[in-house]
């Protein structure tokens, strides 16, 4: 009885917001929407926080998407989204993206409200499985480590395309804006914040305290703010680009000292408030397609400041990461794809580890099969050198230098 | 533009298909990549301000040599980058129809609107739609 209740409520809802929509001339609403479910499965470490090394089906996403249009210059939408990937997500429904959109002229439009950022390629329609070449993107680029910073933000901005003549197009877009962390409790950040901290603990930037170690930490997005510009070549399928964005995140944390006297040791918390600054984060990306042939390359540097002035912790790392892609239309049904992608971080102050833990070679080769127009498969195998990117809380006892991952995944979109 | 394919002086009435635009529009002759941007998304508007509605057709052969010769695109090519518009939120698909009959309807009704037929389509007692011809 409560279920068919609820079912008429819903249903009561519905109507009501179609009569009301219908009166505001908004007639022509899409719905839209997608399921991908994957499997991974790796030789050795534990992977994008999930538990690999036995198989994990732990990475899926789905989204349904309203978008209405209000006369030519003007439309919205929203998109409510849910993932899980390993800790991260966890089913939890977000709001992917929701904003409205008015497009004054086709060199200038305005966007305000929650909005995917644009940087690189593929950020964009990174979540989307059925528009990614392969099952991972290249996380040299695309790291799900820091995504959220990259992935959307509140706010607003400016976009257009403008054409320049003989020299093909151009397309710009500007933003500004703060964003959200959804799991500030853990997730990658978790795994990130400490691995930075507790290198920059270790090599003796904080004095005299080596046991020290990072607990609870609590991460909150700040100001977002960059740009993308892509040109579009006289030569057809030739574009590059080039994006950069700045943003701001503070983290709360408690610092555990192990404080030795005489013969015992007192175990000390204080609270710490770290700011982590992303600067000058840059990704230049040049691609060509044509009918059957997809060939994409991309680079991407950043810069990380961390301070903590009251433990007088203050750190810089940089990180670099490039990719190169082919895939190859084989027939209407079967595309092959791969890449190589190699991660590097310059965080000098993880002095204690093996040196392979700031890179991650990934060479990937897989198979995309279209089984009808909505569903598709995809299955690649991964060849890995490295363990940056991989995650202390997965792997307590360490990384091998030398792995290998199979990925399968498959969607449905209408 | 710049094609690795070879370039024609005129297209649309040389191919399996006629390119129709309501009849409000002053145009007879239209550069194919003003009509690639329209259906691609770029451009919204045409020369004279009024907004360009793009109209596709569900027949597959129409379809694939229309989106080769004009977009410049395969079939999934295109599906591919109007669903990254829709799931990002940047615009919805243009709206398509099953038949050759529907499409004529709509772009004759709808100002602004572009799409196109198949080129053994009877436009005779046909009002409100003119067929156009493409220059590279």
């Amino acid at each position: 009885m409560r279920m068919l209740n609820r079912c008429i409520a819903v249903a009561g809802v519905f109507l009501q917001t179609s009569m009301s929509l219908a009166q505001l001339g908004l007639s022509n609403l899409q719905v839209h929407g997608f399921v991908s479910q994957g499997y991974m499965k790796t030789s050795d470490n534990n992977y994008l926080t999930m538990m690999t090394r036995n198989g994990s089906f732990e990475f899926n996403e789905a989204a349904v998407n309203f978008s209405f249009t209000l006369g030519p210059k003007l439309h919205g939408g929203i998109q409510l989204f849910s993932k899980d990937l390993g800790r991260e997500g966890n089913h939890n429904i977000i709001l992917d993206w929701g904003y409205g959109d008015y497009r004054w002229r086709d060199f200038l439009g305005i966007r305000l409200g929650r909005i995917k950022t644009p940087r690189g390629l593929y950020n964009e329609i990174r979540d989307i499985d059925v528009l990614r070449p392969t099952v991972l993107l290249p996380q040299s680029v695309y790291n799900e480590g820091i995504k959220d910073p990259a992935f959307a933000y509140q706010g607003g901005g400016l976009y257009g395309y403008v054409s320049i003549g003989a020299l093909g197009d151009l397309a710009y877009d500007a933003f500004a804006g703060t964003f959200n962390v959804p799991d500030p409790n853990g997730g990658y950040w978790d795994n990130n914040f400490r691995n930075m901290m507790q290198g920059a603990l270790r090599s003796g930037e904080f004095p005299a305290q080596p046991n020290a170690t990072i607990r609870n930490p609590f991460i909150r997005g700040n100001r977002l703010y960059g740009g993308a510009l892509k040109w579009e070549t006289p030569l057809e399928g030739l574009r590059f680009g080039g994006s950069i964005l700045y943003a701001d995140v503070d983290v709360e944390a408690e610092l555990e000292l192990i404080i030795p006297i005489q013969a015992i040791s007192i175990i000390r918390v204080m609270p710490m408030h770290t700011d982590v600054q992303i600067k000058n984060h840059i990704v230049g990306s040049c691609e060509y397609k044509n009918q059957r042939l997809t060939l994409a390359a991309e680079y991407q540097y950043e810069e990380r400041h961390i301070r903590e002035p009251e433990h007088m912790i203050s750190i810089r790392a940089d990180f670099k990461g490039w990719y190169t892609l082919g895939a190859y239309r084989i027939t209407d049904y079967l595309t092959l794809a791969g890449y190589y992608s190699v991660s590097e971080d310059d965080d000098d102050s993880i002095a204690e580890q093996p040196a392979y833990y700031g890179w991650l070679r990934d060479t990937a080769l897989g198979l995309n099969f279209r089984l009808t127009s909505s569903w598709i498969m995809k299955v690649e195998g991964h060849y890995m050198d490295g363990g940056y990117h991989l995650g202390v809380r997965e792997n307590p006892d360490g990384f091998e230098q030398y792995w290998y991952l199979l990925a399968v995944k498959t969607s449905f979109h209408f | 533009m710049l094609s690795l394919n070879c370039c024609f002086a005129s297209f649309g009435q040389n191919k399996n298909y006629k390119i129709i635009v309501n009849a409000g529009l002053p145009y007879e002759n239209i550069e194919r990549t003003v009509i690639q941007k329209i259906f691609l998304g770029k451009r919204t508007t045409w020369d004279n301000g009024s907004p360009a509605i793009p109209v596709t057709l569900n027949s597959r052969d129409v379809h694939a040599a229309f989106l080769n010769d004009i977009v410049k695109k395969s079939p999934d090519a295109f599906n591919s980058l109007w669903m990254s518009l829709l799931y990002t939120g940047r615009a919805t698909p243009p709206p398509s129809f099953a038949s050759d009959t529907e499409l004529l309807m709509y772009v004759a009704e709808t100002p602004g609107a572009v799409g196109y037929i198949e080129s053994t389509t009877s436009l005779e007692n046909v009002t409100g739609i003119r067929v156009i011809t493409v220059k590279d």
